[in-house]
């Protein structure tokens, strides 16, 4: 049987067809826009929720400053199935935010004339590390401070194959890594986003002060800010409130716990949503310190470059322009867990989010972030 | 949804009229059987994203079914359309996330010549999902509604390969290898989430009759 026939005019019917179909659907678009949410916390669950019940994180935690006033809303779950929320003293990883308290310690010191931040960071490494230069222009602490070192994101003897990079990276390996480097520009010129700058910059800070990296942030940073339950010792207060990480549907092993001192610089604190609202009011000057101006000195612009949500970099945040209003922000992905404080000096309002899921380090979060962020600026 | 029904009918009806009605048509019923995930946009490439789906995720076995119509417009091409009630979800086996869509794919393709005993079918088009219920069901049994913050009117792209034969002289089987994917973000209340239904390559099996002898039968 041949059902088919030869039809004159078989081009004119099948414009037919795409105008019967374009006249019928026009005009068919997405969903008609809802009303505006009314208050804040609506708001935010209109960012928050569609990660949690479409699968791309298993919970949520967002503490918000607006008007002195803290608030926090929690979504998803600490564990898969466990139907718990995670809470304002649970214990996450806040990866790389670490770099801004880093950066903070390394302003302290500076403002304090214990090093200098144009000092070049072979004044104070051991002998036997020989840093490149290029052109003879030396790397400084700033230039690793604001990733414009020339070091790469991660040092090429890690073991790029490896879950966590960091684990089992040890000091000598990096100090192999530095000698063996050749730098291709000259310091200061470009940025290029570098774990290994905030490895190294953590390191140097600990050996200045003669002690461990935990003991120089707690002393220099957390102590003064009041901030109790931000370490990097796994204790067993901390593991008390520990929310485990997951990529995907995986529950994944800690970073942190395996990160040597040489690289805890640069993501291994852990901590709760009370001690990362401490700090972002202390860096929305809401709160008093002996740290004030080594905060105000860490936001102040020290490079620009373009970038997603970036028009340059201070002392490790970012600093962009979000609707004609100055925003200054950082976030943060270890495997498990993702992270992003992010503030409006000017309207002294700010976010903090965290989460236990790391589909894709930092996006989700920093989008998240953004957004309220931008919510802030009309709410 | 009217709106929606409404226009379904008006281009249902354009078509034959525009076109003078001078092919054939079949008519019949659909099965896909299918794996669905939800595809993330994760700020790479959309390379990246695809080749992340099959990361660490559940997918869900769900089934699409319903009844459509095949309008052979020429020797080798065919338009058609379906009418499905499709089940679709991702998320994760401790927290499943349960959507279903009505779909309207429209189809146009290309089939090899009709005398051949396996005819070679591939078709394309787009497809238009209504979201009629969206749930979070957690371990414990509880249920959740997340239809306030999902987009009701998604739609994607389609695309279909395999074979049509006969069978008991009067039916066509067709079986497809099928794939599926949304085009816009199922995420309504966040639109700077990029997450959309995506069903891994599957199939596609219809059965048809020819219009003219279901009409001869009665």
């Amino acid at each position: 049987m041949n059902n088919h026939r030869i039809i004159p005019g078989r081009r004119s019917l099948v414009c037919r067809y795409a105008f019967s179909f374009c006249i019928a659907f026009s005009g068919l678009s997405c969903d008609q826009k809802d009303p505006a949410p009314a208050t804040l916390k609506e708001a935010i669950d209109h960012v928050a929720t569609p990660y949690v019940a479409l699968g791309a994180d298993v919970g949520i935690i967002i503490g918000v400053m607006k008007e002195g006033q803290k608030s926090v809303y929690s979504y998803g779950e600490k564990e898969i199935g466990s139907r718990e929320s995670i809470t304002a003293q649970s214990v996450l990883e806040i990866a790389s935010l670490t770099k801004v308290y880093t950066a903070v310690a390394l302003a302290d010191m500076h403002l304090r004339k214990e090093l200098n931040l144009d000092d070049p960071i072979e004044n104070y490494l051991p002998s036997s590390v020989h840093v490149p230069m290029f052109n003879n222009k030396k790397i400084t602490l700033r230039h690793l401070a604001n990733h414009t070192s020339g070091f790469p994101r991660f040092a090429s003897n890690a073991d790029k194959k490896a879950y966590n990079e960091y684990k089992g990276y040890t000091e000598q390996m990096m100090y192999e890594f530095i000698n063996g480097y050749t730098l291709t520009r000259a310091p200061g010129s470009e940025f290029e986003y570098s774990a290994v700058g905030y490895g190294l910059l953590g390191q140097i800070l600990s050996l200045k002060t003669q002690s461990d990296y935990e003991t120089m942030i707690t002393g220099r940073v957390l102590s003064p800010l009041g901030m109790k339950h931000t370490t990097i010792s796994f204790t067993p207060e901390q593991m008390k409130h520990l929310v485990p990480g997951h990529n995907g549907n995986k529950q994944v092993e800690s970073w942190s716990k395996d990160m040597q001192n040489i690289v805890q610089g640069t993501g291994a604190l852990i901590s709760t949503m009370d001690d990362q609202l401490i700090y972002l009011e202390a860096n929305l000057g809401l709160i008093n310190s002996s740290l004030d101006e080594a905060l105000s000195l860490s936001h102040e612009l020290t490079f620009q470059h373009d970038g997603k949500y970036t028009n340059g970099i201070g002392l490790g945040w970012n600093h962009f322009t979000l609707n004609g209003q100055h925003v200054i922000w950082k976030n943060g992905g270890n495997g498990g867990y993702t992270s992003f404080m992010g503030f409006n000096p000017d309207h002294k309002t700010g976010v903090v989010v965290l989460t236990n899921s790391s589909l894709n380090p930092e996006i989700f979060a920093t989008d998240m972030g953004i957004e309220i962020l931008k919510l802030l600026q009309v709410l | 949804m009217k709106r929606i029904l409404f226009r379904i009918c008006i281009s249902l009806l354009l078509v034959p009229l525009l076109g003078h009605a001078q092919g054939t048509w079949d008519v019949g019923a659909r099965f896909i059987p299918q794996a669905t995930t939800f595809r993330y946009t994760q700020g790479i490439g959309p390379l990246y994203d695809f080749l992340k789906i099959s990361a660490p995720y559940y997918f869900r076995v769900r089934t699409a079914q319903g009844v459509g119509a095949t309008y052979n417009a020429f020797r080798n091409l065919h338009l058609g359309a379906d009418l499905l009630y499709s089940l679709q979800g991702g998320g994760y086996e401790q927290r499943k996330t349960n959507l279903s869509y009505i779909k309207l794919p429209l189809w146009i393709g290309y089939h090899a010549a009709a005398k051949r005993k396996l005819i070679f079918t591939i078709q394309s088009g787009i497809e238009w999902s209504y979201l009629v219920s969206a749930k979070v069901k957690y371990a414990d049994g509880a249920k959740e509604n997340i239809k306030p913050s999902l987009t009701t009117i998604s739609w994607g792209v389609p695309f279909a390969i395999g074979v049509k034969f006969r069978v008991l002289g009067a039916y066509y089987i067709t079986i497809l290898a099928y794939l599926y994917t949304d085009i816009n973000s199922l995420s309504k209340t966040n639109r700077t989430f990029g997450v959309y239904n995506y069903s891994y390559p599957g199939l596609r099996i219809s059965i048809d009759q020819p219009l003219n002898q279901l009409l001869k039968k009665k």
